[in-house]
């Protein structure tokens, strides 16, 4: 089962690759898939995602699954979705 | 014992040729904070009522704030205010770099200019002195060469000039006030005002220290600021791209306004995003007075649109209205547009608009080249859309009718044409489509500035839990596309919030919940304590964003308007013609609805007019008289 990961702008800098295809088994949570994501782009990346003490995306980072914005980190991902990560766009 | 108790306010009358100073007393300065709240505060009680934006006695306000000076990032922008002659209301307008703190280091606070001068002249302020000298010879110059000739007489290279070019001579109606020719305050018409007054330019230099209650505080909060930024991606994306960072991602969701509103999504996006300019034309960045983040840009244009890199880069407002809106994809062309802006002084997102607007006007048949003097005003022709801004910028036939701005240029050329012309209270919209973001349309509604997208952060930062969001009032996340008592609920808070960043003069860029924030709301008290010692809360600090809000809705109900003009252009209830929003439009029942739950949040009547125990709660009970 896989899904796809694609990275706008900022984050892009980041990862260095615009998509790719993640490989998962079975249903996992967004928290899970973020750590992934630290392993392979390191702890600069991880660091610069997630706020490890409140447990929360850091303030601009914004995650699409299919197009809807994920409220929190134990949203649901399934075979075959597809995510954005972003920078959020506040006005300006 | 705080050390902020007093400051100084400059009054400058033109006609008379008199400056006078005058003490700021600390519960005008406490009630008000500075800024948008000065600048409210001084038009609603000495303009007269109903008194027209090109008149002697329409008041000109700079205000810097209680906690300007202070070397702190994000919190030293200056203010500038008067009644506009776009909306016909309250006007505002704010701009970045260096011209806040100066003013501070001069001794001042704020400056109010009324009169009109008989002959050309500009201010001249320097640590605790003011005087009116001659601006025969400037009166025609650029703003670049106003700035230079300026230094050159005064003998200073480091003095702050704010001043207006060619384009406020004119009366353009969208014309700005440029500081250091490239730091915008760029909305409402403000530069108009300025050249009715016969007004060149306001020259600052101070020397002197900003008093500071705890300094050791205050170094404290900022070198937490410079040590921690990098930690935030927001705040990086905006370093590495400007506030370009976000273009790529407002496309992909289909509000990147295209074809003057048509559409959501633009097909010569590559072209024009944040990864293009830095591949292309980028050669520096900037920021302001004690800001590590530096999110302005410096670029040189590629021939046949070289540009002048002191003019400053094209920030997002700018590349989208002269790009996606009017469907250029030419960087050099869109800086060369910039550079024309902030060379003659006028606002890049209203010239945006009303040559997306003629363009429109153009394709549809209502004007030709006739009336354009053959200039083929098609959507997407680069050299059109550089000739038709300069002859705006000039007043040059037709031009002449488009620096009136959209809405009185819709009128002039015919009724066919008004449901192109994209405008709130006669302020043109800025670069965000509401349709995919819908509390962006009641904030363009409901703004005492006409069209603005800076009254409060837009929905998709509501979307997610966040603990910074907490710190508002605002517990749980709600839709972008949501219109109900939720939206309005942290609308209005959201809107407070940023209202409070408008009167202190701070920058909304470096404070959550903007998506570049690094700051909390909860810093912001702290650097107001640190800075003058009152022991005040983020409570009383909101109060007196809510008593400014208050007082400008107040003046411009005063000055006539409606709540009618509460709304949006038609076009916006109407369906995204293309895009990946195509289809999608605000629903106008729901938006009326939630207009209706926000007067009544706010404490205001049917008529959107606050009712008298509101604004005595608000301590505007001196108000209520006036206002009748």
């Amino acid at each position: 089962m896989q899904i796809e990961v694609k990275y706008l702008t900022y984050i892009r800098d980041l990862t260095r690759t615009n998509s790719e295809i993640i490989e998962i088994e079975g249903e996992m949570d967004l928290f899970e898939l973020i750590r992934i994501l630290g392993k392979r782009y390191g702890d600069d990346f991880y660091e610069l995602i997630l706020d490890t003490e409140k447990m929360e995306l850091k303030n601009g980072v914004i995650i699409g699954i299919n197009g809807k914005v994920a409220r929190r980190l134990d949203e649901k991902i399934r075979d075959g979705d597809t995510l954005v990560l972003s920078i959020a766009v506040g006005g300006g | 014992m705080p050390s902020s108790d007093a400051a100084k306010l400059l009054r400058v009358n033109l006609t008379s040729e008199e400056v006078r100073f005058e003490e700021l007393d600390l519960g005008t300065r406490r009630a008000y904070l500075g800024g948008r709240g000065f600048g409210i505060l001084f038009l609603y009680k000495e303009n007269p009522a109903g008194v027209e934006p090109f008149s002697p006695h329409n008041r000109l306000i700079f205000a810097s704030s209680i906690i300007g000076g202070a070397p702190v990032p994000g919190i030293n922008r200056i203010s500038m205010v008067s009644k506009s002659p776009l909306t016909y209301g309250f006007g505002e307008a704010e701009a970045g770099g260096f011209f806040g703190p100066e003013l501070r280091r001069a001794g001042l606070e704020a400056i109010i200019v009324e009169g009109r001068a008989e002959n050309p002249v500009y201010l001249h302020v320097e640590d605790g002195r003011a005087e009116l000298l001659e601006a025969g010879e400037l009166w025609g110059m650029q703003t670049k060469e106003t700035v230079e000739e300026i230094r050159r007489r005064l003998g200073d290279p480091l003095i702050r000039v704010a001043c207006i070019g060619p384009a406020g001579e004119r009366l353009v109606r969208f014309a700005n006030i440029i500081v250091d020719q490239r730091y915008a305050a760029g909305r409402s018409g403000l530069g108009a005002v300025m050249g009715y007054k016969r007004l060149k330019a306001v020259a600052v230099r101070g020397r002197g220290r900003v008093e500071i209650h705890d300094p050791e505080k205050v170094s404290t909060l900022a070198r937490w600021f410079a040590e921690n930024w990098r930690r935030y991606p927001g705040a990086n994306a905006r370093h590495t791209y400007g506030t370009l960072d976000g273009i790529r991602g407002l496309n992909m969701d289909g509000v990147l306004p295209t074809l003057n509103f048509r559409g959501g999504s633009f097909e010569g996006l590559e072209k024009i995003s944040g990864e293009a300019m830095n591949e292309t034309i980028l050669t520096g960045r900037e920021g302001c007075y004690a800001c590590p983040i530096s999110c302005k840009r410096v670029v040189e244009g590629k021939p046949p649109y070289i540009t002048d890199p002191s003019y400053g880069g094209p920030e997002y407002e700018t590349v989208a209205s002269f790009g996606s809106l009017c469907g250029i994809s030419d960087l050099s062309a869109i800086s060369y547009a910039n550079q024309i802006c902030n060379a003659y002084g006028v606002d890049t997102i209203s010239a945006g608009n009303v040559i997306s607007f003629a363009m429109e006007c153009f394709e549809s048949g209502l004007i030709g080249e006739k009336e354009t003097e053959n200039i083929s005003l098609n959507f997407g022709n680069t050299s059109s859309m550089l000739k038709i801004l300069e002859k705006i910028v000039k007043r040059e036939g037709f031009g002449d009718i488009l620096a009136e701005g959209v809405k009185i240029s819709s009128e002039k050329i015919g009724e066919e044409s008004i449901k192109y012309a994209m405008h709130v209270k006669g302020k043109e919209i800025p670069m965000h489509e509401p349709r995919g973001k819908v509390g962006v349309g009641l904030q363009y509604a409901l703004s005492p500035s006409g069209a603005d997208h800076m009254q409060c952060a837009h929905d998709p930062v509501y979307e997610r839990e966040a603990e910074h969001l907490k710190t508002l009032g605002i517990n749980k996340p709600v839709g972008r596309l949501d219109l109900g008592a939720e939206k309005v609920r942290l609308f209005y808070y959201s809107t407070l919030w940023w209202g409070l960043l408008d009167s202190l003069c701070a920058c909304k860029f470096t404070f959550t919940p903007h998506p570049a924030g690094v700051y909390t709301p909860n810093h912001l008290v702290e650097i107001v304590n640190a800075v003058t010692g009152w022991g005040t809360s983020l409570w009383e600090l909101m109060k007196a964003s809510e008593r400014a809000i208050n007082l400008a809705r107040l003046y411009n109900i005063r000055e006539g308007h409606k709540p009618d003009m509460d709304t949006l252009p038609e076009r916006f209830f109407q369906e995204l013609e293309f895009g990946s929003r195509k289809g999608q439009k605000i629903p106008r029942g729901e938006f009326l609805r939630a207009r209706e739950i926000y007067y009544k949040m706010a404490g205001w009547d049917e008529g959107g007019c606050p009712t008298e125990e509101k604004l005595q709660e608000l301590d505007l009970g001196w108000a209520i008289i006036n206002a009748n």
